[in-house]
């Protein structure tokens, strides 16, 4: 057996003797099976909510259906312009849920799950009502545990917790001295203890997530490989962090203190930091000023659609029109007020995309918010999902628009076969998988750079430590 | 040993102890850092206090120009168009924001829906946001506590600690004395922290300076005293029961992690399970649904007016709508908004109910973490809370209320029958109602801080029977 083995055997030996494995396990267990108990809750709460959704959109389409079936005749036609006139149909728009939403509720609180949508609705009002959710404020203002809080605040505590005395233990005992003298490098020793580490801390937590990801989410074998494999980098780059920590402490205490210093600021006071920067340098725009900027178009374009109302109607003597002629004069004036609406909106989002273009960079500045970012990225919960979204329910509208136009121009009203097979309906359209994959690259980019940054310090420390010891 | 030598052994041993503290480079250098970040949280708490101050002023501004630009206009389309409040930022949220991120601070205001505030600062985020900002009260709540624990935790335990108290056993000091020793004196140092936090926060907040202003701060520091008393006491019992400094950091780190971490997410999140909150899509259903079995307001002709109807022309004394002296429509206006505005209160009552279960539940706790009891003490007082925010609801949908109903009552007395469309100025119409809500009162957000100050007070007396016990450990060994 070679020098690395005997370390290696040594090190899970003394690990697996030691009292304080067992708990540390059985309590990331717990916690990951809380955690994943309550994604399920979570996903399967808001999976109801969207069916409730597109359930009120099917409800309305045949309630109208059986309007025209059943009850509309050419007298009484005036009480059904709700199910008749193609100016009131109704839609709801849905993002539906990723592959893995019991891993993170992410950004999905933040950025609406679905848009109301009549052709002549504001463009700027879509989301509105699902916007506002009834959670408690105060569980929002916590933090819900879900598993991306157990992975990426609780596995480096873990990892910490077993790995902070890695060297510093010997050095406390004194048999740093007598180990140094034996015919292995410090950076064999090092490795050897690291890799013992990795076997029983970070491997078993990445077993138990692909575990308890498989038991409530069942997910594709590709999603999982990923998952399990940022698991492993953010470990891997823990474990690191603890290797040099312990380079420099001068004994188990010093390391500990060193390794929760770590801990702390790259997970807790980096964040902030990098939050407030994004604050300072990008700031979020005014919805306020937003809105009330919109609701001067609006008023501005009723005030101008009233002023050409005249105009815009039909010459006298014409027959009479199937759709009442009130009806075009607000497609015109939805128009012109979608026209202003789109360019009061634009500096906002231009700001917007500003803000998210800095607050996607500032994920290089800790391990941690990649993390975080990949993670959400796998559950589909993160906000370039969500801007999708928002875009692409923003197109429907439009779309819907342009056929209300049609029916307008043609004079036409909406018939019993509209409703069963003529009407459109919104899918939502998943990202390129090469986008979502050079994103998920990019966050294991951001760990394997930080673990490299680790590694140049670490080799740079045994040199001089080497030197010292020659 | 009598009552002078006690005093005179424990002054020594404060005096000592105090030596210690301030030779310590590593003690140094972290008071000065969570000091620092105190500092830097407080500045920018107040920049940002007085961006959102500003902010909200110049949207009340804009707003207000823009519902008097509408002009000669239908009332009712008016109170569709509606009129959006603005939340007014409290003094002390700079200090501890609360939930004030999760909250909203905009509200719309418009004819038979209430809504719910919007623009929360937490919308539209990224992965970062997931992390949270830094305030000042997650500095005094979560970082002061560890700064605690990595200054305490070496007190008593380790080699050289443990000489040093035998010696001083040896020399006449009780282990009680010498426990209390190095409380008083980590407590000096926490209380000085605290008082210039305190006195920073109210320079940063000079333009609110008031005796309700004064007081709620001095509560609030009072608070944030016992609270780092508490774990203060907790750490030195602790480091007393242990032999070596490793075992005292991990047990102190392993009570921050608990009672600083996971049970202030862990205890909101089991009071939900506890008592459920409704989805808002759940929540809207029943409202609309509700809304839906009574009368169209907008319809004249539904059936279900037949009764309201037959009363008012009893009232009036007339057999035909068209001999009414009022506008028809615009009493079924009235009278639907009623009707919708009850039934609103109705399910807000209820919702809000739910909320305060599971903030009771969660008070509860405050028996695993005094985090717990300080969190809602402390937001109360600064008014960024549940309560202080369903104040300002409360006043607005008052506001809300009157609005619409001054516009309803313009259609109600000015439209004339035979009047194809009718339009008013809107501004003076509704001129007569203004929304200037007021924040509780000192004296209103006492009761609610009452229990939480008992968990604390508690805490701490749990803390000085643990320090009490390590302290009688301590003697049996010596």
């Amino acid at each position: 057996m070679n020098a690395a083995a005997i370390i290696v055997r040594t090190e899970l030996l003394r690990m697996a003797r030691g009292r304080w494995l067992l708990p540390l396990w059985l309590a990331f267990l717990a916690l990951c099976g809380y955690a994943a108990w309550e994604g399920a809750a979570w996903s399967t709460q808001r999976g109801a909510a969207l069916a409730a959704i597109q359930d009120e959109e099917r409800e309305v389409h045949q309630m109208r259906r059986s309007q025209i079936v059943g009850e509309l005749t050419p007298e009484n036609k005036s009480r059904y312009g709700g199910a008749i006139y193609a100016t009131a149909m109704s839609f709801r728009a849905t993002l539906p849920q990723g592959e893995l939403p019991v891993l993170t509720a992410g950004q999905a609180e933040g950025y609406p799950m679905a848009a109301k949508i009549f052709p002549f609705v504001a463009s700027n009002t879509i989301f509105d009502e699902y916007m506002a959710g009834m959670e408690n404020p105060a569980v929002l203002a916590a933090g819900r545990i879900d598993l991306a809080f157990v992975l990426v605040w609780l596995l480096p505590l873990l990892i910490l917790a077993g790995s902070f005395d890695l060297w510093s233990f010997e050095r406390e005992r004194g048999m740093e001295p007598w180990l140094l003298a034996q015919p292995v490098s410090p950076l064999r020793y090092l490795l050897g203890k690291a890799a013992a580490r990795a076997l029983l801390l970070v491997a078993p937590a990445v077993l138990v997530l692909v575990a308890v990801l498989w038991l409530t989410a069942a997910p594709g074998a590709a999603t999982l490989l990923q998952a399990a494999f940022l698991s492993a980098l953010y470990g891997l780059f823990w474990l690191g962090f603890a290797a040099l920590v312990n380079l420099f402490a001068r004994n188990a205490t010093q390391a500990a203190l060193g390794c929760v210093a770590g801990w702390l600021a790259l997970v807790v006071l980096v964040p902030a930091l990098a939050l407030g920067v994004a604050d300072l340098v990008a700031p979020a725009p005014n919805p306020a000023e937003r809105t009330n900027a919109l609701r001067a178009m609006a008023m501005q374009a009723r005030a101008e659609t009233r002023q050409q109302a005249d105009a815009a109607s039909r010459p006298e003597g014409r027959a009479a029109p199937n759709i009442p002629d009130n009806l075009r004069k607000r497609a015109v004036e939805v128009e012109r007020g979608e026209q202003l609406i789109r360019a009061a909106v634009q500096p906002y989002r231009a700001q917007d995309e500003r803000r998210l273009r800095w607050l996607d960079l500032l994920r290089a500045g800790s391990p941690a918010i990649a993390f975080q970012d990949a993670l959400e990225r796998l559950a589909g919960t993160d906000a370039a999902r969500a801007r999708r979204f928002q875009d692409q329910a923003h197109a429907f509208l439009l779309d819907v628009r342009r056929l209300t136009q049609r029916y307008l121009e043609q004079d036409r009203l909406l018939t019993a076969a509209d409703y069963d097979h003529g009407m459109p309906r919104f899918v939502h359209r998943e990202a390129p998988s090469s986008e979502r994959l050079g994103a998920l690259a990019a966050d294991a980019g951001v760990i394997v750079l930080f673990l490299l940054a680790l590694l140049a310090v670490g080799a740079r420390r045994l040199r001089r430590q080497a030197t010292f010891i020659e | 040993m009598d009552a002078r030598a006690s005093t005179s052994v424990l002054r020594q041993v404060v005096r000592q102890q105090w030596l210690i503290l301030l030779r310590e480079r590593r003690l140094r250098i972290l008071g000065a850092l969570v000091l620092a970040m105190t500092v830097i949280a407080l500045v920018a708490a107040a920049i940002d206090a007085r961006r959102v101050r500003d902010a909200r002023a110049h949207d009340a501004r804009i707003e207000a120009g823009v519902w008097e630009a509408q002009g000669a206009a239908n009332p009712h389309g008016a109170a569709h168009f509606g009129r959006y409040v603005y939340k007014p930022l409290q003094a002390l949220s700079m200090l501890d924001p609360g939930l004030q991120a999760h909250l909203g601070g905009t509200l719309k205001l418009e004819g038979h829906v209430q809504n719910t505030s919007r623009f929360k600062s937490t919308d539209g985020g990224a992965a970062l946001s997931r992390f949270g900002g830094f305030s000042p009260a997650f500095a005094l709540q979560v970082l002061v506590p560890l700064l605690i624990v990595f200054a305490a935790f070496g007190a008593f335990s380790g080699e050289r600690a443990r000489n040093l108290m035998w010696q001083e056993i040896g020399a006449g000091a009780t282990p009680w004395l010498l426990l209390a020793g190095r409380f008083l004196v980590f407590a000096g140092a926490l209380l000085g922290v605290l008082v210039l936090a305190g006195t920073l926060a109210a320079l940063l907040g000079i333009s609110a300076w008031s005796a309700q202003y004064f007081g709620a701060l001095a509560l609030m520091l009072c608070a944030y005293a016992l609270y780092w008393l508490t774990v203060l006491g907790i750490v030195l019992a602790i480091t007393a029961m242990t032999m070596s400094a490793r075992s005292a950091l991990l047990a102190g780190l392993g009570f921050w992690v608990v009672s600083a971490v996971l049970a202030p997410m862990l205890a909101p999140m089991l009071a939900e399970r506890r008592h459920p909150t409704p989805t808002a899509t759940d929540f809207h259903a029943r409202v609309v649904d509700e809304i839906m079995k009574g009368p169209d307001g907008h319809n004249p002709r539904d059936a279900r007016f037949a009764a309201f109807q037959e009363a008012t022309l009893k009232q009036y004394k007339v057999s035909r709508i068209e001999d009414l002296p009022i506008n028809y429509s615009g009493l079924l206006f009235e009278y639907g908004e009623k009707s919708t505005a009850d039934i609103y209160n109705r399910h807000f009552e209820r919702l809000y109910a739910d909320y305060e279960a599971q903030a009771a539940y969660s008070l509860m706790a405050s028996v695993v973490s005094p985090l717990m009891a300080l969190r809602p003490l402390s937001s109360a007082l600064a008014q960024s809370d549940m309560p202080a925010h369903r104040h300002f609801l409360a006043q607005a949908e008052a506001y809300r209320y009157d609005l619409v109903q001054l516009l309803n009552r313009d259609i109600k007395f000015n439209r004339k029958p035979g009047m194809r469309e009718y339009a008013a100025d809107v501004a003076t119409v509704t001129r007569g109602v203004r929304f200037e809500p007021r924040p509780f009162t000192l004296a209103e957000v006492l009761p609610r801080t009452a229990a939480p100050f008992g968990w604390l007070l508690a805490w701490l007396a749990g803390a000085v029977a643990l320090m009490r016990l390590a302290a009688w450990r301590l003697e049996g060994r010596a």
